[in-house]
């Protein structure tokens, strides 16, 4: 086995890696702290650019470019150059958090993403999965400036995810001591070898407690409404938006290259996670006032419905778990923008009730919350209605049809909570006024994630079939090259 | 000459030490300290591991560990001196804006 030092395969992470030093450097130099946005949106260009000419292939052992890799980062780009110009508006109305090291933290997080889509060994899975997550424990703390409490949210989410690193390295301890390697490839060929499997799905229940933590599934879920409160609103929907995707991502990496044998036992596992990840986070999101509370608990729901697709173990499954974390990406990103449009106006205007009456006010925000919302029920015309559509049907043609019955069930209770928001908005009067102006920073990722939500609901074929061929491509290079 | 065992259940004990103290514990700076155990008992473990089966991977690994524990336990001080300076207390049943 050689070695290869190939720089030209992570050229778009140096990129970022300089672009993050940059600023934390010469942050204090600049007066005017509106560069660092137009620093950084221009480095996310050129990144996904250096990504386009990237060739495949391994940097060292541990870190792989190829289909999965690549593709997902396209994904992980989209949903982050989105939050980034929703940053600039919601920065510009709470001028207390302009500061540079704002989109520093973003860049640092965002290269712990991408080293963790194509990481090839446990080592830097972790190493990149913490460097994903300290920023963002900083980012939320440093909203510290409006609202005090949200330090405490800030700890707790700490708290949390030490607690799941320390599992993680348990279960790597573990499924060290059994097939004596941490790298996927190495992992798999001695689980076909000679390897005792109880030990290692031991370890493996440790190191998905350590992803639990992150994707927030029923017993470690409890850090996720405070975090989500208390973080700055963009940080919200990349907490529960890109995080999520791509530890899903990386899990699923997971099983399908380095754990294969334990896939079907997993999934076993599962089901009753899921499930209760599904319940626990519909019921508690009805009596929820606070908008963003109830995002929260909805996006606790929605990392259960994703697990749906693990649960069968195979290909399809998977790559129908991806689409609906695609689908949940744009959808509750364009959920947020409109919340960061509502907390410019008014801070108060995230309490459920206070929307009454809002489609008097302003019909066209009331109808794309109406999209949003109807998306994230589930209903119809948009979006997560197709994904959900394909997890049930995974299900069903899988022979779970409990688990798909089961799910449904909590995924009507589950609607409630989203139509009682449409219907203070639809349904009641008010006599306020407010004059609100659409802002670019709003608009376009409004009606970018509103277009693709209706788009990706009435014909979602090719993107099913994207995640789908991506998938098996990665599959069939890694273990037949050429 | 030491059996695995022994460091096997020198590990246990401390991650099980750490793991109590961070459940029950209150105050900010003992949870931190307990997570610190947790994570030499990780080490520990570690390290016997690749003693006795004469890999390097393990010693790597006791690296990168460390360098994890020091930057999370700058983190975690980071946020528990901004807590005590903003919120004016340590005690983790003190600290209760949010109902869970």
């Amino acid at each position: 086995m050689t070695i290869e030092l190939n720089f030209g395969v992570i050229l778009s992470e140096i990129l970022l890696l300089l672009v993050g030093c940059f600023i934390f450097l010469f942050d204090r130099f600049f007066k005017n702290k509106g560069y660092a946005f137009w620093l950084t949106l221009l480095s996310l260009l050129i990144a996904s650019g250096l990504l386009l000419i990237s060739p495949f292939g391994g940097f060292t052992l541990s870190y792989q470019n190829d289909f999965f890799s690549i593709v997902f980062k396209f994904i992980v780009l989209f949903g982050i150059f989105l939050i980034a110009i929703l940053s600039k508006n919601y920065l510009t109305y709470h001028s207390q958090l302009n500061y540079g090291e704002y989109y520093g933290f973003l860049i640092l997080s965002l290269i712990g993403a991408f080293l963790m889509l194509s990481s090839m060994d446990l080592i830097t899975m972790y190493l990149s999965m913490e460097l994903m997550s300290f920023p963002v424990y900083l980012l939320i703390a440093l909203n510290f400036a409006q609202q005090r409490k949200s330090l405490e949210g800030s700890f707790k989410y700490f708290l949390a995810g030490a607690m799941g690193s320390v599992f993680l390295l348990l279960g790597m301890g573990l499924v060290y001591s059994a097939t004596g390697s941490l790298f996927f490839m190495q992992i798999a060929q001695s689980l076909f070898g000679k390897a005792e499997l109880t030990y290692v799905l031991l370890g493996f229940l440790f190191v998905l407690a350590g992803f639990s933590v992150k994707i927030s599934f029923v017993p470690f879920h409890m850090w996720a409404p405070d975090a989500y409160e208390s973080a700055p609103l963009p940080i919200t929907s990349f907490i529960a938006s890109i995080i999520k995707f791509v530890v899903i991502a990386c899990l699923i990496k997971l099983l399908m290259v380095a754990f294969i044998p334990l896939k079907a036992k997993i999934g076993q596992i599962l089901i009753p996670v899921v499930l209760l990840t599904i319940l626990i986070g519909n019921v508690l999101a009805i009596k929820q006032d606070h908008l963003i509370r109830m995002l929260a608990f909805s996006s606790i729901a929605h990392a259960g419905y994703a697990g749906l697709g693990l649960i069968t173990g195979d290909l399809i499954g998977y790559s129908f778990t991806i689409f609906y974390l695609l689908v949940y990406l744009i959808m509750t990103i364009g959920m947020f923008s409109i919340a960061v449009f509502l907390a410019n106006y008014q801070k108060d205007l995230l309490y459920i009730p206070k929307l009454s009456g809002l489609s008097q006010i302003s019909p066209g925000l009331s109808f794309l919350t109406l999209i949003f919302m109807f998306s994230l029920a589930g209903v119809p015309p948009t979006a997560g209605f197709m994904g959900k559509f394909y997890l049930f049907i995974g299900l069903v043609k899988s022979g779970y049809i409990w688990v798909a019955i089961l799910a449904v069930l909590f995924s009507v209770i589950g609607a409630y909570p989203y139509l009682r928001v449409l219907k203070f908005i639809y349904m009641e009067k008010t006599e306020e006024t407010f004059s609100y102006r659409w802002e670019p920073g709003v608009w376009f990722p409004v009606s970018i994630t509103a277009f693709l939500t209706l788009l990706i609901g009435i014909y979602p074929k090719p993107w099913v079939d994207m995640v789908y061929r991506t998938l098996y491509l990665y599959l069939t290079f890694l273990f037949y090259p050429y | 000459m030491v059996p695995f065992e022994a460091y096997l259940i020198l590990s246990l004990v401390l991650f099980l030490i750490g793991l109590f103290g961070f459940l029950m514990r209150r105050n900010l700076i003992v949870v931190l300290v307990s997570i610190e155990i947790m994570l030499n008992a990780i080490i520990i473990l570690f390290a016997a591991l690749s003693y006795f089966k004469k890999d390097i991977t393990g010693y790597v690994m006791v690296f990168f560990i460390i360098a994890m524990a020091a930057a999370e336990a700058a983190i975690g001080l980071t946020l528990a001196i901004l807590i005590y300076k903003k919120l004016k207390t340590v005690y983790t049943e003190e600290i209760n804006h949010y109902k869970g």
